[in-house]
């Protein structure tokens, strides 16, 4: 079941009216009923990977309340790798373990050892890499003693379960979300309301931006030995507002929906396009990821204060363990690296929080600097979406070299209408780049603009959105 | 929450309203098939792929034969070869769509191997049907308007930009008449390649089969009770034709043989097509006015 399916038009009102008429007044029914109602949307996926996800709650559930009790250090140690490791071994074995016996079997290929491991012909649980860092940040918060374990099971379960970010985040953290979840929601009206602007305007960002930047992107991507270097130019900038209209229009929908059930999930994107250097980009992009990372790989690394040395390493390492988190394919450890090296001149001369607050400010247009900026920013992870889109490093290598080469450009060979829509995302988004989302009309008191407003946008999807398929963050 | 509830409700009605006077008013225009359902039950069919769907023009039959030989007007159900194959499926929805106390319907079937073939995904033993996702096997109701079954189960294939540009209409009596042909040679060209890729792979994919063509004679004995049946072969490009006859060697004596036992005519317009198609693969509308009056006088000559 997809946000932007009939069937979940069904299902949230459902159990929307269930959740405030049946349950209202009692925390336990709402969660009961949370937890029911996510677990059913997960099954409508796949139903035998329920069992895993049930498996890991209980995993992480057991194991944070043994650590807890645990009389000594060793008792906690054993507890805590216990959990870390089964984990991290599920993922492993689903969405690693065929990457590693080929590129063992390459490798052995080099030095003449023809190998002939054994494959796995599986497919990938939707959301196991979202729902295993929620379980890991738990369990690394109770060894580091900074939470306590969540004894009620079912408010544990719906921490790890609950249906708006179960498949694709935000990450949440059991500090921000469990809280919320332990005590009754009440019906907020504000809160629904922009809630459910926000939804929309995530459909718009899948339905009318990434799926028809989807339809050139897949053209291109697969037939790039066709296309002339102005359509593949065109691809590329595509794939950007793609994957950006993809993921950020599905975090919309997830925070939207949770705040229709009185919960604040973490914020993942904030207008990551207007970013004037990398580093401020990774601050805006995937929010939660790159947090998660932050607190629970790059800090207990060292973080900063091993020197230099130790920042650079460090940061090298957390961007190539992330490129490594979306996929198992080279490609997405290229994206990672291509990204460090990006950012590391900004950190080597200590310029990586130079713009830490919004862009332009104090005015309403950016400055021609700011322009040039948010240019180069746009344009050099660009080229590190190449690598992202593509199905092999050839194939990206490839591409890059048909870009740069100047004698290959001309008259583009496919449809240029997407920019229309890309044009009226950033126009909208830089209106509202001080506001939590595209659509928070909070500054808007006329009931009939705001009308008005919404109507647009639902003529627009209506008349422009494109066939979709799943949500990309679906794989990961 | 009341405030909450109220106005979401008076969103919905007004989203419904607005989808329902674009289903209502321009439910030709975005959807291929939409109007199929909305129509009243019908007496007369003309049932294949995309090929009768474009080709065989209901007002001309109606126009042709207006003396009372046939319980009219005529009704285009025909889809594409996605949705079109001869089965228990497509049997029963002619039959949903159908007025049973029809005595003197006219009933053109149109054939030719793919609408016969046995596609990679059948599983006839098993009942397992590569059309049943599809609509018309997908719908309960075939007379309703606005109908919301088919807006909802098959709202991929709305296209609501074709409000602002309308290359193509459905009418009400189920013909589809493209409006905006390209008319440069290699547009065209390409659309003919693209065709032979299509069918190409189909080759390669499907089968003939068994289960179909007995299905088609299932489906002939049917409408025999309720009027005249013919079944007619469309006039399509000489490649196409060829790949056909490869795919099905004796195809018309197969048809012609099921023919002679159900007592009902076979009109063959494939070899040596006189009709313009603008893909190898589809006549266009105005060789099919030609194609449907040289159809209705065979069918009279035959009544």
């Amino acid at each position: 079941m997809i946000f932007n399916s009939f069937n979940f038009l069904l299902f949230l009102p459902i159990v929307f009216l269930l959740y405030w008429f049946v349950a209202k007044g009692n925390s336990k029914y709402q969660n009961i009923l949370l937890l029911v109602s996510s677990y059913f949307f997960y099954a409508s996926w796949n139903w035998h990977f329920l069992f895993l996800l049930i498996f890991s709650t209980v995993l992480d559930y057991f194991t944070g309340i043994k650590m807890h009790e645990a009389k000594t250090k060793k008792m906690k140690k054993f507890w805590f790798w216990l959990s870390v490791s089964i984990n991290l071994g599920f993922l492993g074995v689903f969405k690693y373990y065929n990457f590693f016996v080929e590129s063992f079997a390459h490798l052995l290929s080099g030095f003449g050892v023809n190998a002939n491991f054994a494959t796995l012909n599986i497919i990938l649980p939707v959301g196991i890499s979202f729902y295993t860092f929620h379980g890991l940040s738990y369990v690394i918060d109770i060894y580091n003693d900074k939470i306590k374990p969540e004894k009620d099971f079912i408010d544990y379960s719906v921490f790890v379960s609950f249906f708006p970010l179960l498949v694709a985040g935000p990450i949440e953290r059991a500090t921000h979300l469990l809280p919320q979840i332990q005590k009754e929601r009440f019906f907020d009206y504000q809160k629904a309301v922009d809630g459910l602007r926000q939804i929309l305007w995530g459909l718009f960002m899948k339905i009318v931006v990434a799926d028809n930047c989807a339809i050139v992107v897949n053209e291109v991507f697969k037939n790039q030995e066709s296309h002339n270097a102005t359509s593949l130019a065109i691809g590329a900038v595509f794939f950007a507002f793609q994957i950006y209209g993809d993921f950020s229009g599905y975090s919309n929908i997830a925070l939207g929906t949770a705040r229709l059930f009185g919960v604040e999930l973490l914020r993942n994107f904030a207008f990551p396009y207007f970013s004037r250097d990398i580093a401020e980009f990774w601050r805006r992009w995937h929010i939660s990821l790159s947090t998660w990372f932050r607190d629970y790989l790059y800090i207990p690394l060292g973080g900063s204060k091993g020197g230099m040395w130790m920042q650079v390493r460090n940061t090298l390492i957390i961007f190539i363990v992330s490129g490594f988190w979306h996929g198992a394919n080279w490609t997405f450890i290229i994206w990672g690296t291509i990204n460090a090296l990006f950012i590391l001149p900004l950190v080597v001369f200590k310029l990586n929080r130079k713009n830490t607050n919004s862009v332009a400010e104090n005015s309403f247009f950016p400055s021609i600097k700011e322009i040039l900026q948010i240019l180069l920013t746009f344009s050099i992870t660009t080229i590190a979406w190449i690598f992202f889109r593509s199905a092999s490093v050839k194939d990206a290598l490839y591409y890059i070299r048909k870009l740069i080469n100047f004698s290959n450009y001309g008259m583009p060979q496919v449809d240029v209408k997407p920019f229309i829509f890309i044009a009226i995302l950033l126009i909208v988004e830089w209106i509202q780049r001080k506001k939590q989302h595209g659509l928070e009309l909070s500054n808007v008191n006329n009931t009939f603009i705001r009308w008005i407003i919404y109507l647009i946008i639902f003529i627009i999807i209506l008349l422009f959105g494109a066939n979709s398929d799943s949500f990309i963050y679906f794989q990961f | 929450m009341k405030k909450f509830l109220y106005k979401i409700v008076l969103y919905t009605l007004l989203i419904t309203a607005i989808l329902s006077f674009i289903l209502i008013r321009f439910g030709g225009n975005v959807d291929y098939f939409y109007l199929k359902f909305t129509t009243p039950k019908q007496a007369s069919f003309i049932i294949g792929d995309s090929r009768s769907f474009q080709g065989i023009q209901p007002q001309i039959i109606n126009d042709y034969f207006n003396k009372g030989e046939f319980d009219l007007p005529m009704f285009n159900y025909s889809f594409t070869i996605t949705q079109s194959t001869y089965g228990e499926l497509y049997s029963q929805s002619i039959k949903n769509k159908m007025r049973l106390d029809t005595k003197n319907g006219l009933y053109v079937l149109t054939v030719h191997p793919w609408l016969l073939a046995q596609r990679e995904y059948d599983n006839f033993e098993k009942k397992i049907f590569s059309e049943a996702s599809q609509p018309p096997h997908n719908m309960n109701f075939v007379s309703m308007n606005p109908n919301f079954e088919y807006f909802f189960k098959n709202f991929d294939f709305f296209h609501f930009k074709a409000l602002i540009r309308q290359n193509s209409e459905l009418h009400n009596d189920g013909w589809m008449e493209e409006k905006n042909l390209p008319k440069d040679t290699t547009t065209l060209k390409q659309w003919k390649e693209n065709q032979i890729k299509i069918y190409k792979g189909f080759y390669k994919r499907w089968k003939k089969c068994d289960y179909r063509m007995q299905e088609l004679e299932k489906l002939i004995i049917f409408l025999k009770t309720h009027g005249k049946v013919v079944l007619v072969r469309m006039p399509i490009d000489s490649k196409l034709l060829n790949l056909e006859e490869q795919f099905w060697v004796n195809f018309d004596a197969d048809i012609e043989k099921i023919a002679k036992e159900k007592k009902v005519s076979y009109f063959n317009f494939s070899k040596n097509n006189v009709y313009q198609t603008y893909d190898g693969n589809h006549i266009d509308k105005f060789a099919g006015v030609l194609f449907t009056k040289i159809l209705c006088d065979s069918i009279k000559k035959n009544n």
